[in-house]
């Protein structure tokens, strides 16, 4: 999956599983870094929870 | 009985005329093709199957691979196409001359207003073997007959190797800038074997079809090369030094990234279009010293490759 905001195309999961920090370094020609990468995680599935089962 | 010798000299030479006649109009379009394909046979179109001929046909043939896709001109100006005269030997006696062979057919056309750079795309064509369909001005598609096969199957005229030249022009008070183009087709063609299929019989019309544009993949030295990401541009050469003219809209997907030591394709991370046609890739940490392949697809273009080397 493919995206583009604000003229940067990328994979939002590939993006989302590089982290803020990581991102915001590498793209430092962007005058809004951390706003970009936020967008991007918006995009990308959702990450399903899987609760410990409690034994009785 | 007595004998007799194969009549060879009393065959098909019979002249009345069939109607409706498939008859040429003059040239709009040159469509160039290389002459072979991979396996050495001749490039041609073949109709046995009775394809439709419409958009999605001959759209095919031009984003086909490069080794046998056509490449259509732009409408082309003061197209002529002449055979000098017959080759005959004469003898002493005056009284006879003998036909040799028939003289050297040349074409030749402008492109007007068109790039320095065509001069250097259309004689690159003198270094393997290309022939030419031409495109009339009723949308008829020319080419030849081929002889052992005729039914069906239009085969490129064949260009003489190393016979193509452009001439480029500069604009005076009275004439635009141009390109004159010409060449020469090749000796073993006959004139006879000319033929066509009719616009008529296409559902598309032949006049507007394009070639792909081509561009060139250039580092933007601007932007200094990082272990992870470098920039770019994608660079028609149809421009100016300091107002290229460059491809804009393409995105990460349009893009391939492979590591030329390994073959392993890259996930790049993303492709920012920073300004119009400028492009900043953020890519893994690349291994110093190895080559990357940057490719790019587009449609309506042929965008050659470009490697980077990592830092």
């Amino acid at each position: 999956m493919e995206t583009k905001i604000e003229n940067v195309s990328g994979d939002p999961n590939v993006i989302k599983a590089m982290g803020k920090d990581a991102f915001v370094k590498a793209h430092s020609h962007l005058v809004n870094a951390e706003f970009v990468f936020d967008e991007f995680c918006k995009l990308a599935d959702v990450t399903e929870v899987v609760k410990p089962s409690k034994s009785k | 009985m007595a004998g007799s010798l194969h009549s060879c000299g009393y065959v098909n030479n019979n002249f009345g005329d069939a109607k409706c006649r498939a008859l040429f109009a003059q040239g709009y379009k040159v469509v160039f093709v290389p002459y072979f394909t991979t396996t050495g046979t001749v490039n041609h179109m073949d109709l046995t199957s009775d394809p439709s001929l419409n958009s999605a046909y001959f759209s095919g043939l031009v984003t086909a691979s490069q080794v046998t896709a056509w490449r259509p001109t732009p409408p082309i100006l003061d197209f002529k196409t002449e055979r000098a005269d017959v080759v005959t030997q004469d003898f002493n006696n005056g009284l006879t001359k003998i036909r040799v062979s028939d003289g050297l057919r040349t074409v030749a056309f402008l492109f007007g207003e068109n790039a320095p750079a065509t001069k250097s795309k259309i004689e690159s064509m003198n270094k393997d073997n290309w022939g030419f369909f031409l495109i009339d001005k009723k949308g008829n598609l020319i080419g030849a007959r081929d002889s052992g096969t005729p039914y069906k199957i239009l085969e490129p005229i064949r260009i003489q190797l190393g016979s193509i030249t452009d001439k480029f022009v500069f604009p005076s008070d009275n004439t635009i800038q141009q390109n004159m183009v010409g060449f020469t087709v090749d000796p073993s063609f006959n004139d006879a074997d000319i033929t066509m299929i009719e616009g008529t019989s296409m559902t598309y019309d032949l006049r507007t079809l394009e070639g792909l544009i081509d561009a060139d993949i250039q580092l933007n030295t601007a932007v200094t090369v990082t272990a992870t990401g470098f920039a770019i541009v994608v660079d028609t050469l149809q421009g100016s030094i300091n107002q290229p003219i460059l491809v804009e809209g393409l995105v990460k997907a349009d893009f391939t990234d492979v590591n030329q030591t390994t073959g392993a394709t890259i996930t790049i991370t993303t492709v920012t279009e920073t300004a119009p046609g400028y492009y900043t890739f953020v890519v893994p940490t690349m291994t110093a010293s190895v080559l990357y392949k940057i490719s790019c697809i587009s449609t309506g273009f042929h965008i050659n490759d470009y490697y980077v080397t990592g830092v």
